[in-house]
């Protein structure tokens, strides 16, 4: 199908997108963290754009036993800073946090760091983080001089709802049982979405059709991690006889599972969505995020799930033993897979890969 | 006949089984550099032993990490193999651990074969047949010649590290020190059998315990294992075979289920 | 004659430090003496305000503090292959892994089960994690704080201190309901005096090692930090304190030394290794001395009691890992200067990526901007299976080679 192979391009080769929104003359503003409100970058007349590892080469700035993604963002931005009006960085886990001094020290653009509470649940976190928001909305109206209204804070609320309720829709195209959409081609929809103008993404997915890509596989997974940019990650599977049908990646669902709900108060809107979403690992508290993945594989009809995770990833090597824990009292499997460069170690992960999926099908 | 081969990261095995399943010839070549050709050496062996051709096989399995480079009917995880051999040579095997050149496995199988559970080593190279192959290097003597010295030592070292790269250094000093290198060796014999512990004690060991994979064919190496775990191993007598086995038996299985 | 005697042995450890292990021992017997008595023992991270903690009549106990005596007394092993085994990955942080493989295993030894999780996110994200994984395994009740990143010292003013305030009264009420205990205000303010005493102790101290010779090295310092670390707020930590500093004082006045003859004042960058503590002495061996490290100021805070929980909340804020790297580096420059400072030793910690990720910058910054020569390694401060000795003092000795020469 066109889109599909028209994303995949992207994303193979994000920064050709990265460059036509500079040759368009955008003012473009990059971030790692599916927690940072791109409503607000949007309202400000800015296009946000979600910094990658493609390109892998890990940063010489970092030490050998930092998660090779947070090293390889870094070795990006500063590659690509040219390209960039400004970063903001979230406090998710000591790696992220550690970039963001690092960035200090070595680029030249509007910096900001948002501090997201790691206690979603504690009631005064709600008024911490609106403040940080608050804060993050100044910082670009300061940097960028311009100004962030309700009403624009509105329309990029709606914008943003609307790329989500295509996304999900998509995503849930797989329940029931259903083998409608390969994995493969939703992931790289939703890598696509943080590329692009979200315009030109709704208007180009409306104008498409879903539903038709069988996979070749039928065991039907989820998969657990952090960001999975190499999609060589989820084609393996697919190659392996399995076919993913949900997953908690930072470039899945959780970027866009919750909607905004409309409020009179946008900032307050976007808080409480941004803070009660889909649990991430690096937060608190972990029985939620339990509780979700049970329930997505529950409600998907996965036979079982693998964790992806980056060598040193502290948020996934601690959360595994719980979530092999919590599965196997639901009866279902895991696998843990850990990797550095998935190009490069394809062949042991798909073994591993492999195996998993053999003894499932049995 | 039935040929299974197992594509293994230092070596590339393939046995023959007769209708009944049992071992009509095996074959054991270096893997080198290219699968494709040392598959299609190790089938040969195997296949004049018996003066027959890839022709006369009913099915072939192949299997390891080359196994998509072979010429073969279909293909299995290593997994799937070696708990189909041990289970047809040592029925009353409950776990299995498998060291080979680059990975390690633990394997939970029911008492009719089927894989309950798995776990394989992470990225570290520790707990694998690569970890003695750097350390064999680094003291400069063939790894068989470590394997008996290994009964030599008196007093093994406590290696403080297993990480390879720190435990490189630590034998070149120890060596340095004059330590003898029986004792460095059942220090590294050891490390490595504690790493391979840690990792099949997440999966528990039920008794039979078998050992199979390249690695278990080094004696020293199978002692500190033993004594790690405090249960007697049961050893097929060709543990680096097993998986290949496992391959021929698989596929003898698919082609009688064939329609 | 008999002064000869302590030409061998070179450098000298103080006759207060001396004491910390006897400290440390009733510091345990007494967290079980509490839980004989059947009151509250909490298991905290070690920049958690236990000033508060002790006005409200619960007895903390640190993990961390916990792992680094394991590490030291060399019985740390079974407890990280325990937590190993469970499937806690080598790579996390060794501290949690040898407190994890504690729990995991029954809960044998000198730390009495906790009957309250507590943590703020501030060294680290990993206490986060940590403190989860211990929930899970322990089921006790758990308060997880969270203290934002300072990134100007504005922020020890506005709404980020506030939040703060609030959660130490979120900790107070919760504490309070749970237990049935009562928050003793002049308790309180007793333990915020003592502590501001204690810290003011130790600093005047600290001050001292700018004087050549430098009267208390590294392996001094390693120790003397443990009163501070837990037992803030109590009238034991306040004696020994005391004590030290007069002993401290003493050696400036004679002029002594801890080795015979300086000649290199070092800074180190890091944690300690507590499984192969002597490559202080190594250095002193060589003529080096450590006359400053970011980690012995880390918990020394100057407390107003008339403003208690503001000013536990500052200092909850404003521990050295969470303060802006900008404001770190400044305070790297002073230093420099005020303590003489010839060369840094960076310890790249393998279990501490909050603090080993940016070192590499802090080293640009002291070459390129300080002019300060400096050595990295790479090791565990607690795994001793993640560190070569060997590899080490050959880049020390490389090392110390080089200030010889410049
Ligand atoms: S969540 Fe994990 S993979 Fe992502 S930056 Fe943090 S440590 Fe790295
Ligand atoms: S050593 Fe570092 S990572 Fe571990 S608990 Fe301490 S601050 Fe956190």
């Amino acid at each position: 199908m066109q889109i599909q192979r028209k994303m995949r391009e992207f994303s193979r080769d994000p920064t050709s997108l990265l460059r036509r929104h500079n040759d368009g003359e955008a003012k473009v503003v990059g971030y790692m963290c599916s927690g940072i409100p791109e409503e607000i970058i949007i309202a400000a007349g800015l296009q946000p754009y979600r910094i990658s590892n493609i390109g892998e080469h890990t940063s010489s700035l970092t030490p050998s036993f930092i998660c090779p993604f947070a090293s390889a963002v870094l070795e990006n931005i500063l590659r690509l800073e040219d390209l960039f009006q400004g970063f903001i960085v979230a406090h998710t886990c000591d790696p992220m946090w550690r970039i963001f001094d690092i960035l200090k020290k070595k680029v030249n653009k509007p910096l900001f760091f948002l501090r997201v509470p790691h206690n979603t649940k504690n009631e005064l976190s709600f008024d911490f983080m609106r403040m940080e928001f608050r804060r993050l909305k100044m910082f670009l109206e300061r940097n960028f001089v311009t100004e962030i209204n309700n009403n624009s804070l509105q329309s990029a609320i709606e914008l943003c709802n609307h790329t989500r309720d295509l996304l999900r829709n998509i995503y849930l195209l797989n329940r029931n049982n259903e083998y409608k959409v390969k994995a493969s081609d939703y992931f790289s929809l939703v890598l696509a979405s943080a590329w692009m103008s979200k315009q030109e993404f709704n208007a180009l997915v409306e104008a498409s059709e879903f539903g038709s890509g069988k996979g070749q596989g039928n065991i039907r997974l989820h998969v657990n991690g952090t960001a999975i940019y190499d999609l060589n990650l989820i084609t393996v599977i697919e190659d392996s006889g399995g076919f993913v049908v949900s997953d908690d990646l930072c470039t899945g669902s959780r970027y866009f599972w919750d909607n905004v709900e409309p409020s009179q108060d946008p900032l307050s809107a976007l808080t409480s969505r941004y803070l009660t979403r889909t649990p991430c690992p690096a937060q608190n508290p972990l029985d939620d995020r339990l509780r979700y993945l049970s329930d997505m594989v529950a409600s998907f009809n996965a036979r079982g799930v693998i964790t992806y995770a980056e060598k040193f990833c502290d948020p996934i090597l601690y959360d595994f033993v719980h979530i092999r824990n919590k599965l196997a009292s639901d009866g279902i499997p895991s696998l843990l897979v850990d990797y550095e460069s998935p190009t490069q170690e394809i062949n042991r992960i798909r073994n591993r890969v492999e195996a998993f999926i053999e003894t499932l099908g049995d | 006949m039935y040929l299974g081969i197992d594509t293994g990261a230092s070596a590339t095995k393939a046995v023959i089984v007769d209708r009944r399943g049992e071992i009509a010839s095996q074959a054991i070549v270096p893997s080198g550099v290219n699968f494709k050709v040392s598959s299609e050496m190790a089938a040969k062996k195997a296949l004049d032993a018996v003066r027959l051709d890839l022709e006369d096989m009913l099915y072939v399995v192949s299997t390891g990490y080359g196994k998509a480079l072979v010429n073969s009917t279909s293909k299995s995880s290593e997994i799937a193999c070696i708990s189909r051999g041990v289970y047809r040579l040592i029925p009353s095997a409950r776990t299995i651990i498998d060291v080979g050149g680059q990975d390690s496995k633990a394997i939970r199988i029911s008492k009719d074969g089927k894989v309950l559970n798995f776990v394989m080593n992470d990225k570290c190279a520790a707990g694998t047949g690569r970890f003695l192959e750097i350390m064999s290097n680094t003291l400069q003597r063939p790894i068989e010649e470590l394997s008996m010295l290994h009964f030599k030592a008196k007093k093994p070292v406590k290696m403080s590290s297993t990480c390879t790269v720190f435990a490189e250094s630590e034998v070149v000093s120890q060596m340095s020190q004059g330590i003898k290198i029986e004792d460095v060796i059942a220090g590294l014999h050891e490390a490595i059998a504690e790493r391979i512990y840690t990792m099949a004690s997440r999966i528990g060991f039920e008794q039979d315990v078998a050992f199979t994979g390249g690695v278990s064919k080094n004696k020293g190496f199978v002692d500190a294992l033993r004594k790690k775990i405090c249960l007697s191993p049961v050893l097929p007598e060709e543990p680096q075979i097993v998986c290949a086995f496992g391959a021929a038996l698989l596929a003898m299985k698919k082609h009688k289920e064939k329609p | 004659m008999k002064l000869n005697s302590r030409k061998k042995k070179r450098s000298r450890v103080l006759q207060t430090t001396r004491k910390i292990g006897e400290l440390i021992v009733n510091y345990f017997s007494k967290a079980w003496d509490v839980k004989t008595q059947d009151k509250p023992v909490a298991w905290i991270t070690v920049f958690t305000p236990v000033e508060l903690l002790y006005a409200l009549d619960v007895y903390p106990i640190a993990p961390e503090h916990f792992g680094a005596l394991c590490s030291a007394r060399g019985t740390i092993l079974d407890y990280l292959k325990e937590a190993e085994k469970e499937g806690y990955s080598q790579d996390l942080c060794s501290y949690s892994r040898c407190c994890l493989g504690y729990a995991l295993s029954g809960l044998n030894g000198p730390m009495p089960a906790p009957d309250m999780l507590v943590t703020f996110r501030n060294a680290c994200d990993v206490y986060v994690k940590w403190w989860q994984s211990l929930h899970i395994h322990l089921g006790t009740p758990m308060f997880i704080g969270e203290a934002p990143y300072v990134l100007t010292y504005d922020d020890l003013n506005n709404y980020v201190l506030d939040y703060v305030v609030k959660q130490l009264e979120q900790l107070i009420e919760l504490t309070q309901n749970k237990f049935g205990v009562k928050l003793d205000m002049e308790k309180l303010v007793n333990a915020v005096n003592l502590s501001d005493k204690a810290s003011e102790l130790w600093l005047q101290t600290l001050k001292l090692r700018r004087v050549r010779p430098c009267p208390l090295g590294g392996r001094d310092s390693a120790s003397d930090i443990f009163p501070l670390v837990v037992m803030q707020g109590t009238e034991e930590a306040v004696e020994f304190y005391d004590e030290l500093l007069a002993e401290v004082r003493d050696r400036v006045k004679r002029k002594e030394g801890v080795i015979e003859k300086e000649e290199f004042r070092l800074m180190f960058d890091g944690i300690w290794l507590w499984h192969a503590f002597d490559i202080i002495k190594y250095f002193e061996d060589k003529g080096a001395v450590f006359v400053h490290e970011p980690y012995s100021e880390a918990w020394a805070f100057r407390l107003d009691s008339s403003k208690p929980l503001e000013s536990i909340a500052r200092k909850v804020l404003s521990m050295g890992l969470n303060t802006d790297i900008d404001l770190r580096m400044e305070k790297f420059a002073d230093t420099i200067e005020d303590y003489h400072i010839d060369g840094a030793i960076l310890f790249s910690n393998r279990s501490c990526k909050s603090w080993s990720a940016p070192q590499l910058v802090t080293a640009e910054t002291l070459n390129n901007q300080l002019n300060i020569p400096y050595l990295m390694f790479e090791g565990d401060m607690a795994d001793p299976r993640q560190y070569s000795e060997a590899q080490v003092k050959g880049r020390i000795d490389a090392f110390m080679e080089m200030l010889s020469e410049s």
